[in-house]
C-alpha cells in the first residue's frame, strides 16, 4: 500500500511541535531514570575490576554469570530473602488490614472529634522518621524487641498515609451503599469486610504496591534494628560484600538485581490490576 | 437441561406464610437540622399499621430526610420516632426491621443480583435453603430471574430498580421506605413500575411510605398524601380531600402546578379500573 | 475521586429478557468474560487443596461442581459450593482418583511396552493401537465420572458405569477438552520463565472448566436417563427409592 493511501486510512490528526517536544523530552527524561538500572544490570555481569572502566561497557565482553551463583555462596542470601519477604509479606497484609479499617471508620461513621483525630494522624505524615527514630528505638528497646524481626513488623503496622489514602477512596464510594447495608441488618465490622473491601481492589493494589516497595527496599530500619546476621535483610546483607578493604562491586550488583525483582513483579502484576481493576473486576457485568 | 441438583433437602419456603405484618409508624415534633438549613421542623406524623403514605413536596422539602430518620440512617435533634409502638430514635438502623429504596438503588456493585437479594439474608444467617427459595419468590414477583447472575454494572435504570425492590422485598419486611424510587426513570417504566408497587403493597400488606415529587404519583398510589414544605408537613390528607379541599394557598398552589402530571395520572388511574 | 461514585451509578446497557440462552462456545465465552475473577480464585483455592495431593481427587471434584454452577448460570459462593463438595464427596472422590490414576498408569506402561516392541516387530502395532485407544478411552471416561460425581451425590459404582456409558456415547468434546488442557500447560512450558503466573492463576481452573463444558451437557443426559431406570425401578417394586440417593 502506498503511503498516501495509508495516511488516507489513519484518522487525520495535526501533530504539533509543542506535542513533538514533549514527547522528546519524555523520552529523554525517561532514559536517564533508567540508565542506573542498565549499568547496575551490565555490572552485575562483570568482574569486580571490570565494573569502573572508562567508557563505561555496557554489554560485557564475556558475561560473568557467575556472579549469580556466587552470591548466593558467599553470603546467606537466601536467608536474607526470606528474613525480607516474611517482614515485608507481614507489614503489607497488616497495613492493608489496619489501614482499610480506620479509613473506614474515619469516611463512612459519625463519631464526635472524628476530623479532629483526623488531621491529628495526617500530620504525622509531616514529621521525619529520623527525627523520632532512636526515642523510638529506645522504646523498643526497653519492651525487649530489639534485634527481632517483630520489632520492624509492629512499627510499620500503622501506617498514616495508608489510612489517608484509603479514606480517599471510601469517600467516593456513595454513602447510601452503607445505609443499605446497615439497614439491610449489616454491623460495621460487616459492612467492611463484605461491601468496602471488595470495592476497594484498586485502591487496596496501589497501597499494597506502596507498602511492599518501600518495605522490601528499607535500609535504616533494619539497620538500627538488625544486628545478628541471622536476622537481616537483603538491603543491609549485601554490605556484607564490602569489606574494610574492598568491596565486591560485581556482586552487589548482582545480588541488587535478585533484590529488585520481587519489586518488579509485584509492581507489574498490580499495576496492570490497578488499572483494569476499576474498569472490570468488582464493577463488571 | 436438567439443572444440577443443589439442594437435596430444600424444604419449600415458609415465608409468606407467616401472614401480613405491618408496622405503624409515629413522629412526634422530630427536628432535624442539616448545616443551616431546617430540614425538618417539629414533625408530627401517625401512619397506620398496613398503610400506603406518599409524602410529596418540591425537591429539598426534607421528605428523603424523614424517611431517613424513619430508617435510622439520619440522626434527630429533637422529637421521638415510634415504630410498631415501641420507641425507636435510639435503635440502630439494623435493628429497625424495615427495608428502604433509595432513589440511586444503592445495589452492592460487586455482587451478582443473586448476592444483592440474598445478603440480607445470609446475615440474619438464614439456611441456604431457604435464602434460595425467598430470592427465587423474590425474583418472580418482580420478574427479575433471568438477571440473577448478572451484576449491577450491566443492569439498565428500570432493571436496578427492580432488583432494588426485590432486595426490599426479601426481607418481608413490616414497613417499606420508598425515596423516590422511579424519579430517573422514563415514563413506560415508571408507569410498569408503579403498578408493580402497588401490586406489592397489595400482596404484603405491609406500611409502605413513599416520596416522590410527582403529586400525581402521590395521588394515584397512596391512601393518604403528606404535602411538604421546607421541613413542615403542610396538610396530610386523603387524595379527594386534599383535591377538593386544600388546607393552604402553598398546597392548592402545588396541586395547580401539578395539574398536568395530574390529568395524565387520573387517566391512568381510570384506565387500571377499567381492566 | 467522583469517578467511583459516577462509574457505580451509571446505568448500564440493560439486559435483554428475551434474549435466547447462550450455547456452546458462546455460553463459555460468556463464562470466562463474567466470572474471570472467580475462576482466578478458584485456581489459589484449587491449589491450596490440591497440596496435600492426596487431596487432589477431592480438590478436582469441588473444581468440577464449581465450573458447573457456572455454566448452568447458577448462583456460586466459591467457597461454600467448593468446601461442600470438597467434604461431602472426599472418600468416593479419592476412591474415584486411585481407580482413575491406576487405570491410567496401566494403560500409559503398556502402550510404552508395546511400542518398545513395534519398534522390533510390526506386529506389535495392533496391540500398541489398542492399548494406546484404551487409554485414551480411560481419559474421557475419568473426565466424565469426574464431572458425573460432582453434579450428583451418587454412588461410585453408578458413576462408573455412567461414565463408561457416556466414553462411548460422546468422546469427541472431552477430547476436545484435553486439548484445551493440554494448550495451557504447553504455553506454560513454552513461555516458561515468563508464564510462571500462569498455573498459579489459571491453568488449574480455566483447564477445569473447559472439561465440565466438554462433558456437561452428555453427563446430565445420562443423569436422566439413570434417574428415569431408578423410577422405572420404583414403579416396579416397593424400596428402590434408596437405591437412587
Amino acid at each position: 500500500m502506498s503511503m498516501p493511501a495509508l495516511a488516507r486510512m489513519l484518522p487525520r490528526r495535526r501533530i504539533s511541535l509543542g506535542q513533538v517536544l514533549i514527547y522528546v523530552i519524555a523520552i529523554v527524561i525517561g532514559l536517564v531514570m533508567l540508565t542506573p538500572f542498565l549499568w547496575m544490570l551490565s555490572a552485575s555481569l562483570k568482574l569486580n575490576r571490570d565494573v569502573f572502566t572508562f567508557p563505561i561497557q555496557w554489554i560485557p565482553a564475556e558475561p560473568r554469570w557467575q556472579n549469580y551463583v556466587d552470591i548466593w555462596t558467599k553470603i546467606p542470601l537466601a536467608l536474607f530473602v526470606w528474613n525480607t519477604a516474611k517482614i515485608t509479606i507481614a507489614v503489607t497484609i497488616l497495613q492493608l488490614l489496619t489501614s482499610s479499617f480506620a479509613a473506614y471508620a474515619f469516611a463512612k461513621l459519625r463519631f464526635p472529634g472524628r476530623d479532629a483525630l483526623f488531621l491529628g494522624y495526617i500530620a504525622t505524615i509531616a514529621m521525619p522518621w529520623q527525627v523520632y527514630m532512636v526515642p523510638q528505638f529506645l522504646l523498643m528497646r526497653e519492651l525487649g524487641l530489639h534485634n527481632t524481626h517483630m520489632a520492624l513488623i509492629l512499627l510499620q503496622a500503622f501506617t498514616a498515609f495508608g489510612v489517608f489514602l484509603m479514606r480517599q477512596f471510601y469517600q467516593s464510594i456513595p454513602d447510601e451503599l452503607c445505609e443499605a447495608a446497615r439497614i439491610d441488618g449489616m454491623n460495621e465490622y460487616q459492612i467492611w469486610w463484605r461491601i468496602m473491601l471488595p470495592l476497594s481492589k484498586p485502591a487496596l493494589s496501589t497501597l499494597t504496591i506502596f507498602t511492599f516497595v518501600s518495605t522490601w527496599n528499607d535500609f535504616l530500619g533494619p539497620l538500627i534494628y538488625l544486628t545478628k546476621t541471622e536476622l537481616k535483610t537483603i538491603q543491609i546483607g549485601l554490605r556484607m560484600f564490602i569489606s574494610q578493604y574492598s568491596a565486591e562491586y560485581g556482586l552487589i550488583m548482582a545480588a541488587s538485581v535478585v533484590a529488585l525483582i520481587p519489586v518488579l513483579v509485584v509492581f507489574l502484576a498490580l499495576q496492570r490490576f490497578f488499572v483494569e481493576g476499576i474498569a472490570t473486576s468488582g464493577l463488571k457485568g | 437441561m436438567t439443572p444440577i441438583e443443589l439442594y437435596p433437602h430444600a424444604a419449600s419456603a415458609a415465608w409468606s406464610d407467616t401472614g401480613p405484618r405491618a408496622s405503624s409508624v409515629s413522629l412526634r415534633g422530630v427536628t432535624r437540622r442539616l448545616g443551616q438549613a431546617q430540614a425538618l421542623a417539629d414533625i408530627d406524623l401517625d401512619i397506620a399499621a398496613g398503610e400506603f403514605v406518599a409524602l410529596v413536596g418540591p425537591s429539598g422539602c426534607g421528605k428523603s430526610t424523614l424517611l431517613r430518620v424513619i430508617a435510622g440512617v439520619e440522626d434527630i435533634d429533637a422529637g421521638e420516632v415510634r415504630i410498631a409502638g415501641a420507641p425507636a430514635s435510639d435503635v440502630p438502623a439494623k435493628a429497625r426491621d424495615l427495608a428502604m429504596v433509595f432513589q440511586s438503588y444503592a445495589l452492592y456493585p460487586h455482587l451478582t443480583v443473586f448476592r444483592n437479594l440474598a445478603l440480607p439474608l445470609e446475615v440474619r444467617r438464614l439456611e441456604r435453603a431457604e435464602v434460595e427459595a425467598r430470592v427465587a419468590q423474590a425474583a418472580g414477583m418482580l420478574d427479575i430471574a433471568y438477571l440473577l447472575n448478572r451484576r449491577p454494572g450491566l443492569l439498565s435504570g428500570g432493571q436496578r430498580q427492580r432488583v432494588a425492590l426485590a432486595r426490599a422485598l426479601v426481607r418481608a419486611a413490616p414497613l417499606y421506605l420508598l425515596d423516590e424510587p422511579l424519579s430517573s426513570l422514563d415514563a413506560r417504566q415508571r408507569a410498569e413500575l408503579r403498578g408493580e408497587i402497588a401490586r406489592l403493597h397489595r400482596t404484603l400488606g405491609a406500611t409502605f411510605l413513599y416520596a416522590t415529587h410527582d403529586l400525581g404519583e402521590a395521588l394515584a398510589m397512596a391512601d393518604r398524601v403528606a404535602v411538604m414544605r421546607d421541613g413542615r408537613i403542610e396538610q396530610m390528607a386523603t387524595p379527594d380531600t386534599l383535591r377538593h379541599a386544600p388546607a393552604n394557598a402553598f398546597v392548592a398552589d402545588f396541586i395547580g402546578q401539578q395539574a398536568s402530571s395530574l390529568a395524565a395520572a387520573m387517566q391512568e388511574a381510570r384506565a387500571g379500573k377499567l381492566q | 475521586m467522583r469517578w467511583l461514585s459516577a462509574h457505580i451509578t451509571r446505568e448500564g446497557p440493560g439486559v435483554d429478557r428475551n434474549a435466547p440462552p447462550r450455547r456452546g462456545l458462546a455460553l463459555l465465552a460468556d463464562v470466562v468474560r463474567r466470572e474471570w475473577w472467580m475462576l482466578i480464585q478458584l485456581n489459589l483455592l484449587y491449589i491450596l487443596f490440591a497440596l496435600p495431593l492426596v487431596t487432589l481427587p477431592a480438590a478436582q471434584i469441588a473444581a468440577s461442581r464449581v465450573t458447573a454452577l457456572m455454566l448452568e448460570d447458577r448462583p456460586v459462593y466459591l467457597w461454600r459450593d467448593f468446601w461442600e463438595a470438597f467434604r461431602s464427596r472426599f472418600w468416593r472422590a479419592s476412591a474415584l482418583g486411585l481407580v482413575i490414576v491406576a487405570a491410567l498408569a496401566t494403560g500409559a506402561y503398556a502402550t510404552a511396552a508395546f511400542l518398545q516392541a513395534a519398534k522390533a516387530s510390526i506386529v506389535f502395532a495392533l496391540p500398541l493401537a489398542i492399548a494406546f485407544s484404551t487409554t485414551l478411552f480411560a481419559l474421557i471416561a475419568a473426565a466424565y465420572a469426574m464431572t458425573l460425581l460432582a453434579l450428583r451425590d451418587r454412588p461410585l459404582h453408578v458413576v462408573l458405569r455412567l461414565a463408561l456409558l457416556g466414553a462411548l456415547a460422546r468422546p469427541l468434546p472431552a477430547l476436545a477438552a484435553f486439548a484445551v488442557v493440554a494448550l495451557l500447560w504447553l504455553l506454560h512450558v513454552v513461555f516458561y520463565p515468563a508464564s510462571l503466573f500462569m498455573p498459579a492463576v489459571l491453568n488449574f481452573s480455566f483447564g477445569t472448566l473447559a472439561i465440565t463444558f466438554g462433558v456437561h451437557q452428555a453427563a446430565i443426559r445420562l443423569l436422566a436417563l439413570d434417574a428415569g431406570a431408578a423410577s422405572a425401578a420404583i414403579g416396579a417394586g416397593g424400596s428402590a427409592q434408596l437405591r437412587v440417593q
